[in-house]
């Protein structure tokens, strides 16, 4: 076996052996990639190269599409203890952003911990819109709660949310709204002032509504702030035991809002 | 106040927000409400001028609020309805436009009853003194 595999909280770590060259590294850490595509639980993949191996220009083409694979999967990609000519090849080919050379795991730490701040004059806009929304358009009364960290323990039941995607000067990611059957169906109840059994493509488009609603607010005030927020258009998703998640490297964050008659969320991702 | 047989129209692409200002309009008192799911179908509906009053949604497919607004404005047979926009977003250059447009009233989503009453007794009383 030419690599070694750990993992330590959400990051992925190979360690190369000191017999295989470059080449082969990359090589097998391509073949690593179903197993990297299929596994949720962590976020970063680190290989550690030991400052053991002289750059070829096969490695790094190979490195550099592995690196990209794990960013359309929304997972970073670190090359831990490279070579001096190693970091000064890929700083002149302009790979430097993609591969993330370090020299200490520590280092990914830290920069975990800086990306966890998500600008909270961008959030706040957000949870004023929803809890404003909720108590006018459908007389349904919440306290938002503290904002933490997702962890895979998280299992708050889901039936149906509403997705936005935001690209803006401030933050560029998504922010959903996770409700249970029974506060969806009293939201609505309120809103429409009739009876709500079950959920259904009328419902669907009350919470693509409700959303709109939301962003439409939250973007009068952000953009009064200077973030250039533009039109987004809302997804609906509707399931049992809906599992919502946001493909970033980064954090994700939950919000609770508290009601009478139960909490639900709503989830804020940052993208690279 | 408009009298409680005045004829609306109320346009909206979403199901639920046609329902809910058709329900708050029947609060109010008003029972002849038409609705129309975009600006196209909606001025199919209007542009023989029968109705008495027009509120639409601001951003939908097709023909947007403004867009229907404008052919409102016009045609002489519907030119003096009495129109309230209905929107999510009130900055600045949007308010703007739809004052350029022609709007009378304007109303933020989300909006209560009586929120609803005060800007209709608004656009109503600009007409009365119009009248007067």
């Amino acid at each position: 076996m030419a690599l070694t595999k750990n993992r330590t909280d959400d990051i992925l770590l190979f360690g190369c052996m000191a017999d295989v060259d470059l080449g082969t590294v990359s090589e097998i850490a391509k073949e690593t990639l179903n197993e990297v595509n299929t596994d949720d639980g962590f976020a970063k993949v680190a290989i550690d190269l030991g400052s053991l191996y002289e750059v070829t220009p096969s490695a790094i083409r190979n490195l550099s599409l592995y690196a990209l694979d794990l960013r359309k999967k929304g997972k970073l990609f670190y090359l831990l203890h490279p070579t001096r000519a190693f970091e000064r090849m890929i700083a002149n080919k302009g790979l430097d952003k993609l591969f993330n050379a370090i020299e200490d795991l520590k280092e990914i730490r830290k920069e975990i911990k800086k990306r966890k701040n998500i600008d909270v004059n961008f959030l706040n806009p957000f949870i004023e819109a929803t809890v404003n929304t909720l108590s006018i358009q459908c007389q349904f009364e919440t306290v938002a709660g503290k904002p933490e960290v997702k962890t895979e323990s998280f299992n708050h039941p889901v039936d149906i949310a509403g997705v936005i995607g935001i690209t803006s000067e401030g933050f560029t990611g998504s922010i959903s709204i996770c409700f249970t059957e029974k506060i969806f169906l009293t939201v609505m109840s309120n809103m429409l002032g009739e009876e709500c059994p079950e959920i259904n493509q009328e419902m669907e488009d009350g919470a693509g509504e409700l959303l709109n609603i939301i962003f439409g607010q939250a973007k009068t005030v952000l953009n009064q702030l200077g973030y250039s927020l533009e039109k987004a258009i809302p997804t609906i998703v509707r399931g049992k035991e809906l599992k919502v998640k946001h493909i970033t490297p980064y954090a994700t964050f939950i919000l609770p809002f508290e009601s009478k008659i139960g909490t639900f969320y709503m989830e804020i991702g940052a993208e690279v | 106040m408009f009298k409680a047989e005045i004829k609306i129209l109320v346009v909206d692409d979403m199901l639920t927000m046609r329902k809910v200002v058709s329900k708050i309009l029947r609060d109010l008192g008003y029972s002849d409400i038409t609705q129309a799911v975009d600006g196209n179908d909606a001025w199919e509906k209007a542009k023989d001028g029968s109705f008495g009053l027009i509120i639409s949604d601001w951003n939908m497919p097709n023909c947007t609020g403004v867009e229907f607004l404008k052919k409102v404005r016009a045609d002489a047979t519907t030119a003096k309805t009495p129109f309230l926009l209905v929107t999510a977003e009130a900055e600045q250059h949007q308010i703007v436009e739809a004052i350029q447009a022609g709007v009378d009233q304007y109303v933020v989503k989300p909006f209560t009853t009586d929120g609803l009453r005060s800007k209709l007794t608004a656009v109503y009383m600009k007409y009365a003194k119009v009248a007067g």
